[in-house]
């Protein structure tokens, strides 16, 4: 594919989406539709066609073209927009999807070109009767041009004198006449005269006057009449043009030498047009061997023309506003690069400032404080670049609550808040399977059907929400059904059934519903081909957790469930919290972070549960880093507990020493480490000394099952 | 001396292909994204001739070539659109507002060519 069929792909498939926003627009409101929509999707539709055609995606043409007419028939009040309609279209539009998928824009498989008759002959079912088929343009072209071949075949030399009137305002649009003429005389022999009596005189010459006519003596090998008007295209309606074919003759290449030059100067000088009745006439002078059945046809293309009245003023006004290009498009992975780029100097940076601080230089110092400040503005700039708004895949969540509601036979909607919210490319990329899997979940599983929505009150069509909005430095996206909501009760039945959690277990309601992201957990009883393909709730989890997001529950029966999705705005550079632990270092991502505490004002107790300390008149968990990584005690003179928030619950982590901000490029581990999951990535420092990234969630819930493992073992010990 | 061409079209990769072509065939390229973007090139330069779609934001191909027709300097010079066939209505109202022709999309570079031949030389 070369890079012009790329841009058109690229194009064609924003067209595409245009489409489908348009077509769901049409979907809501069918019986009452603003025609100007029709206009858009016919357009889009047009626009496809037009290009496809330039860039060699033939089937990809002559489909969209049938699937246009019926959009040409709704225009015109010729057809009626019914669900079928509305259905085939969302299908054709698939199908336009995967023709432009085929790399060189044709179809090769045999099987492939008969779906395609078998799609086009569904579309052009539902074409009224009498609807004539117009044709594609490349037929008709291919008819056209057998056409003018099999006359020219049938014929012989021609000779034709073609008279050209412009009209006086012909040079005010920017057409040169003589242009014209001499495309007219490369079509074979010829001879011309130009009639220049009605141009004034020098005094009174008017420049942008066009008051010269033409005539055209033309011999050609064979019918060239069409050809001619072609020539005439452009000021068919500007110009008064007479073509006549003459007796059959050799007027200008044998037999008349210089007696034709004659009778057109005589022409030019009288200013009176020759007609066919002159040049039989001379025919009959210079006595040249002829043919008796002399046709003489003519053709007269006559047509009023406007002048348009030319105003002088307000020349400047054009000039002024000078528009800019207001977005360009550009290759993601040059964004990627730049990000990169940033990311080094980011780096570099961090060690400058080390540098500058050792040397004790102020001139030093000054400078890299002052780089630090651009250095923090690119990065804010680099790392908007990547930022797309989630409103470019909410069309595919849409078309998927469209097809359940098809497919389950259920009413759905899908309603959308803060579809402008904009996200890293990147985590955009990697939330939408976990999205799509969400809402087929909700209209599955959530959503009842309508009959039973109906006896328990509810209105029959059921909604799917999902609301997006900035919180601090994350992006939060909740995504909500009207369903039926979640049994704790049944879900902690099941989990211990599954053996993921002890029969025992206190849990709270929240701690119940969060059970189902445990892998190996699925709630439904049933196993549709809608969801329950073996990709579970854990899996949606871990794909969040993997752009360090986060995902909660609440769910309430009969009510409906929310799921939240907690995001971080962006994934490779971070405000980071950089610690000691038994001398190793660790950075705490800022964002996480609610407080930092001394140990010393705090009481440390043990609750029965665990180790807890108190602060604000709550017990908070604790973990000990050095004791989980190194199983050493905590050095105690120095160590600070950092307070960070998961969910609910606020758990203290104490490390050894804190060090202090700083700006950190985070880097993925190795294949290796990948399973280390409470180890988000590592950093190089200014020094050039690592460290490693805490995902404190992930470090919490390490901990939690730890803890949960331990009790399971005591129980069965005693048991 | 190399012809200056001003293109004007909203799809890039129509830009992109025409540009390409005349490129090629020693044409200086001009090239607006919209109308609006188009008027900042008018600004005294030699233009040989304009190309424009005539389905664009801001402001669209009409609105573009009544601008140009009163403007001093290129008030005369010779104007392409690009359309479809579909489009006659269009083509009335493209030639009253001052265009010189037409070429009629989808096009080969050929076709292209020989349309601009026709006009400009």
């Amino acid at each position: 594919m070369d890079q012009f069929q790329q841009k058109f792909v690229e194009e064609a498939l924003d067209n595409v989406e245009m489409l489908e926003e348009n077509l769901f627009e049409l979907e809501r409101n069918m019986d009452n539709y603003d025609p100007e929509l029709i206009q858009r999707i016919f357009r889009s539709m047009h626009t496809i066609k037009g290009s496809g055609m330039m860039f060699g995606f033939e089937d990809l043409s002559r489909f969209t073209h049938n699937f246009e007419t019926i959009y040409d028939l709704i225009r015109n009040d010729k057809l009626a927009v019914t669900k079928d309609i509305v259905d085939l279209s969302f299908e054709s539009l698939d199908y336009i999807k995967k023709l432009l998928d085929i790399g060189e824009g044709k179809l090769t498989n045999p099987d492939d070109i008969a779906q395609l008759n078998e799609f086009i002959g569904r579309i052009t079912k539902h074409f009224p009767e009498g609807t004539t088929l117009t044709k594609g343009r490349a037929e008709r072209e291919a008819e056209e041009k057998a056409k003018r071949e099999a006359e020219a075949s049938q014929n012989g030399p021609k000779n034709y004198l073609v008279t050209i009137e412009p009209m006086e305002a012909l040079l005010e649009n920017g057409t040169n006449p003589l242009y014209t003429v001499d495309d007219l005389t490369a079509l074979g022999e010829w001879k011309t005269v130009a009639f220049t009596n009605k141009v004034e005189a020098f005094t009174q010459f008017k420049p942008l006057a066009m008051r010269i006519n033409w005539q055209v003596l033309l011999h050609t090998e064979q019918d060239a009449i069409n050809d001619i008007k072609d020539n005439f295209i452009f000021i068919e309606d500007e110009c008064k043009v007479d073509i006549a074919e003459l007796p059959a003759g050799d007027y200008i290449v044998t037999g008349c030498d210089g007696k034709i030059d004659e009778l057109l100067q005589k022409a030019a000088e009288s200013g009176k047009y020759l007609t066919a009745s002159d040049f039989e006439q001379f025919k009959q002078e210079v006595k040249t061997e002829v043919t008796p059945e002399a046709s003489q046809a003519t053709t007269t293309t006559d047509t009023t023309t406007q002048t348009t009245d030319k105003k002088d003023n307000n020349v400047q006004a054009a000039k002024k506003d000078e528009a800019k290009i207001a977005t360009m498009r550009v290759a993601s992975s040059k964004i990627d690069e730049l990000v990169n780029a940033v990311s080094e100097l980011v780096t570099m940076q961090a060690q400058l400032n080390l540098v500058a601080e050792r040397q004790g230089l102020p001139s030093l110092s000054a400078i890299a404080e002052q780089m630090e400040k651009t250095t923090r503005t690119l990065r804010e700039n680099a790392f908007s670049l990547s930022l797309i708004p989630l409103g470019g895949e909410l069309v595919r969540f849409q078309r998927l609550v469209r097809d359940l509601s098809n497919n389950l036979h259920k009413q759905l909607e899908f309603i959308v808040e803060g579809g402008e919210i904009e996200l890293d490319k990147n985590i955009i990329e990697h939330l939408t399977d976990p999205l799509m899997h969400m809402i087929r979940n909700s209209g599955d599983h959530g959503i009842e059907l309508p009959e039973e929505r109906i006896a328990k009150g509810k209105d029959p069509k059921g909604t799917i929400k999902l609301k997006a909005f900035y919180s601090g430095s994350s992006v939060i996206i909740q995504l909500s059904d009207d369903g039926k909501g979640m049994d704790p009760d049944k879900i902690f039945k099941k989990a211990v059934e599954k053996g993921l959690v002890s029969p025992n277990a206190k849990l709270t309601k929240k701690e119940t519903l969060n059970l189902i992201f445990a892998s190996g957990f699925s709630t439904a009883e049933k196993v549709s081909d809608v969801s329950g393909r073996g990709v579970g709730m854990d899996v949606v989890k871990s794909k969040i957790a993997e752009i360090r997001g986060e995902v909660t529950i609440d769910s309430e029966v009969d009510k409906g469930t929310t799921f939240t999705l907690d995001l971080p705005l962006t994934l490779s550079i971070i405000d980071g919290l950089l610690t000691k632990v038994n001398g190793e270092q660790f950075i705490f991502p800022l964002s996480n972070i609610e407080k930092i505490l001394s140990p010393k004002e705090v009481e440390f107790k043990n609750n029965g549960v665990g180790n807890v300390f108190v602060y604000d008149n709550e017990q908070i968990a604790y973990i000990e880093l050095n004791a989980l990584f190194y199983s050493m005690d905590t050095l105690m003179d120095t160590a600070k507990i950092i307070m960070v928030r998961s969910g609910e619950k606020r758990v203290g982590i104490v490390v050894d020493q804190i060090v202090g901000e700083f700006q950190i490029v985070v880097k993925p581990l190795g294949k290796f480490l990948r399973k280390v999951d409470m180890i988000s990535g590592a950093s190089v420092m200014g020094d050039g000394s690592l460290s490693l990234v805490i995902d404190p969630t992930r470090l919490i819930t390490y901990h939690a099952q730890q803890r949960y493992r331990k009790d399971i073992k005591e129980q069965n010990k005693e048991a | 001396m190399a012809k200056t061409v001003l293109i004007v079209d909203d799809s890039e990769s129509i830009r992109e292909v025409v540009n390409f072509t005349l490129q090629n065939e020693g044409y200086e390229v001009l090239v607006g994204v919209d109308g609006e973007d188009a008027l900042k090139f008018l600004d005294g330069r030699t233009i040989d001739i304009v190309i424009t779609d005539l389905h664009m934001p801001n402001l669209d191909g009409l609105g573009l070539i009544r601008k140009i027709r009163e403007m001093d300097s290129y008030k005369h010079i010779p104007i392409l659109f690009l359309t479809t066939e579909s489009q006659t209505e269009k083509k009335m109202e493209a030639k009253e507002a001052g265009a010189t022709g037409w070429i009629i999309k989808p096009f080969v570079p050929a076709k292209l060519l020989s349309a601009i031949a026709k006009v400009v030389r």
